[in-house]
C-alpha cells in the first residue's frame, strides 16, 4: 500500500512574496525604517516598494508615518505587533515544511530498503 | 546589480539582515572624520618637511573648518543617500553578550590609555604597544559580540592590524639612530588617524556595494 503523504503546512501568501518577505525581514531587524532605506535595502523601485507597503499597511501588518523633516516629506515604516507576529509564524511554518520534507524523504529511503526484492524471473534454459 | 524583483529570485535575507542590523556601524565617513581629526591633533601635517609656520598657520583653520563642514555634512549625506534606520534599545548581537559588550570596551580604553601613559619607562626603544592591544582586543571583540559581522567579509582590517604589527615592533628587529627613531615615532604615532582612514574609507566602499542605488524606473508587480 503507498504512503499518504502527510499535508504540508502553508505559508502566509501576504508574507511569502519575495518583495513583501524582504520588508518585513529588514523591519523586523530594525525598529523602524524610512522609505530610501528600504527602497535601496530591497533594490525595489519606488511605485513597486510603495505598493508593497500599501498592502502590509493593509492587512496591518506594518505601520506608516508620513512627517515633514527639513522641508522635505519622510516615510517611516515600522513593524505592528501583529506583523512580528505574523512574520515570526512564518518562519515557524517554514521550519515545519523544512521538517515534515526532511522527514518524508527518509521515510522514502526507508521505503526503498525495505522494500522486498523483486522476484527473479525465471530464464529460460539455455539452447544446447 | 539587478534586484531580487528583477530577477524573480529569492532575496538574500541574511545580507538583509546583516546590513540593517549594522547599518550605523558601515557609515565609515564618520570615522574617516576622527582619523583626520586624530592626524591633527599628533601634528602630523606639521611634522611634513618643507611646510612652513606661515603655511601650518593658514592650513589649520581651513582644516577645522572643513572638519566642522564634514561632521555637519557627512550625517545628511548618509540620510538622504542611504535612509534612516531606527535600531532596537538594545541591538540583536549584544544583547546576548551583555558583559562582553560593556568590559572589553571599557578595558581596550583603559589598557590603551595605561600602555600610553605608565609605559614609557618600560617599553623598548619607546615602543607604543597601545594601538596594538586595541587592535587585537578590537578583533576579538567583533569576533565574540558580532560573529556574523565576519560575513561582511571586512578584509581591509586585517592589512591594518598586519602593519600595525610589523611597524610597532620594527625598532625591535632593527637597529636605528635617533633620527630614524625619531621618523618611526612620527609615522607610528599617525598610524591611528591613518587605520581609521582606511578602515572608514573600507566600511563606506562596502556600504555603497551593499546597498546600490535603487532603480528610478518603475516596474509595477
Amino acid at each position: 500500500m503507498p504512503i499518504e503523504p502527510t499535508p504540508l503546512p502553508s505559508p502566509n501568501r501576504l508574507v511569502h512574496e519575495p518583495a513583501r518577505l524582504a520588508i518585513l525581514t529588514v523591519l523586523s531587524s530594525c525598529a523602524s525604517a524610512d522609505f530610501v532605506f528600504l527602497q535601496s535595502v530591497t533594490g525595489l523601485s519606488k511605485g513597486n516598494l510603495s505598493v508593497q507597503l500599501t498592502n502590509l499597511e493593509t492587512a496591518g501588518l506594518v505601520v506608516i508615518t508620513k512627517e515633514i523633516i527639513d522641508k522635505k516629506m519622510r516615510t517611516t515604516v515600522r513593524l505592528t505587533d501583529r506583523g512580528g507576529g505574523e512574520i515570526d509564524e512564518y518562519w515557524r511554518t517554514m521550519d515545519a515544511i523544512r521538517a515534515a520534507m526532511a522527514s518524508q524523504q527518509q521515510e522514502a529511503k526507508a521505503g526503498k530498503r525495505r522494500a522486498p526484492a523483486r522476484p527473479a524471473i525465471p530464464r529460460p534454459a539455455p539452447a544446447t | 546589480m539587478p534586484s531580487f524583483a528583477e530577477t524573480r529570485a529569492v532575496p538574500d535575507l541574511d545580507r538583509l539582515r546583516l546590513v540593517t542590523e549594522h547599518f550605523g556601524s558601515l557609515q565609515g565617513l564618520r570615522l574617516v572624520v576622527f582619523g583626520v581629526f586624530q592626524l591633527m591633533l599628533m601634528d602630523v601635517w606639521w611634522a611634513i618637511e618643507g611646510w612652513s609656520y606661515t603655511a601650518s598657520l593658514i592650513a589649520t583653520p581651513i582644516m577645522i573648518a572643513a572638519l566642522i563642514a564634514a561632521c555637519v555634512y557627512i550625517p545628511k549625506y548618509y540620510r538622504s543617500r542611504f535612509g534612516v534606520v531606527g535600531q532596537h534599545a538594545a541591538p540583536v548581537g549584544r544583547s546576548s553578550h551583555p558583559i562582553l559588550g560593556r568590559v572589553l570596551p571599557a578595558s581596550i580604553l583603559a589598557v590603551v590609555i595605561l600602555t600610553d601613559c605608565f609605559g614609557y619607562g618600560i617599553r623598548p626603544k619607546g615602543i607604543r604597544v597601545g594601538l596594538l592591544v586595541f587592535f587585537a582586543t578590537w578583533l576579538l571583540q567583533s569576533s565574540l559580540i558580532h560573529p556574523r559581522l565576519a560575513a561582511l567579509r571586512r578584509v581591509y582590517v586585517v592589512p591594518m592590524f598586519v602593519l600595525a604589527v610589523l611597524l610597532t615592533l620594527y625598532p625591535l628587529t632593527h637597529s636605528l639612530n635617533d633620527l630614524q627613531l625619531d621618523r618611526w615615532r612620527a609615522i607610528n604615532r599617525s598610524l591611528i588617524g591613518v587605520t581609521l582612514i582606511v578602515i572608514g574609507l573600507g566600511d563606506h566602499i562596502l556600504l555603497c556595494r551593499l546597498l546600490p542605488k535603487p532603480p528610478e524606473d518603475d516596474h509595477a508587480h
